[in-house]
């Protein structure tokens, strides 16, 4: 038999125990008898997006670019990435040159320009004519470690200079 | 050598509309049959690929995989 809401008696917006003493905020419980509940989660952010950049990486000369918050020549010329607020990291690389190209990450101290400290083992990857490559901690663990500055290396494979196409770097990373 | 040739020859290594290299990377087939090995014959042979790669391309790998596979002689 369904209730008839008519007859019931409204309530009276507490809570109340078994000892008659009334629930507070204090307990985490309002008057209707709801909960306050926190959600807690992660986000994702583009740290960086270069599409079609055409400075050309010559086998001779602009040998290598360098992707942080800015793009630069050299590695102590880039602006590196602030990475402290992220956890994880990950990058995408498409090589539309028409040769291939060697993707390296250099670690830095702060993200301000400076002297890279190291660069993240395996050194070099090297990246076909046309081709695209997720790089995250999967294969490359130290993507994810605790430091501050992060800037994408490219750079000529020492053999031939390209003749067109350009490069797109995105950086993602997701909150701690 | 068309898109459809690449599809054709590389039909295991392909995924929508790129070729899946043996480092995990994904190339494009429209950039790999239109640009990169426009000028390779419709059936070509590992030989020929990797002399149009030469050395430069890296796709060397790629093609030492398909050779073991029996998709290029």
């Amino acid at each position: 038999m369904m209730a008839d809401i008519t007859q019931m008696a409204a309530r009276s917006g507490k809570v109340i125990r078994s000892d008659n003493t009334i629930v507070n905020e204090a307990d985490g419980i309002n008057d209707d008898g709801s909960r306050n509940v926190k959600l807690t989660g992660s986000s994702v952010a583009l740290l960086r997006e270069v599409l079609a950049d055409t400075s050309h990486i010559g086998k001779d000369v602009n040998y290598q670019r360098f992707y942080g918050q800015d793009n630069n020549g050299l590695s102590s010329g880039v602006k590196p990435l602030d990475v402290s607020k992220v956890k994880n990291r990950m990058v995408l690389v498409r090589n539309n040159y028409d040769v291939a190209v060697n993707v390296r990450f250099r670690i830095y101290k702060s993200a301000s320009p400076g002297n890279s400290l190291t660069l993240i083992i395996p050194a070099s990857q090297s990246l076909a004519a046309g081709a695209s490559m997720i790089y995250d901690a999967v294969d490359l663990p130290k993507l994810n470690s605790p430091y501050l500055g992060l800037a994408v290396e490219v750079f000529n494979n020492g053999t031939t200079s390209p003749t067109l196409g350009s490069i797109d770097v995105l950086v993602f990373g997701g909150a701690i | 050598m068309t898109v459809e040739d690449v599809r054709r020859i590389f039909a295991p290594k392909v995924v929508d509309e790129y070729l899946i290299l043996p480092d995990g990377s994904l190339a494009s087939i429209d950039f790999f049959a239109n640009v990169l090995f426009k000028d390779a014959s419709a059936n070509p042979t590992y030989n020929e690929l990797a002399s149009i790669d030469g050395g430069v391309k890296g796709y060397i790998p790629f093609f030492d995989q398909c050779r073991a596979e029996g998709l290029l002689q």
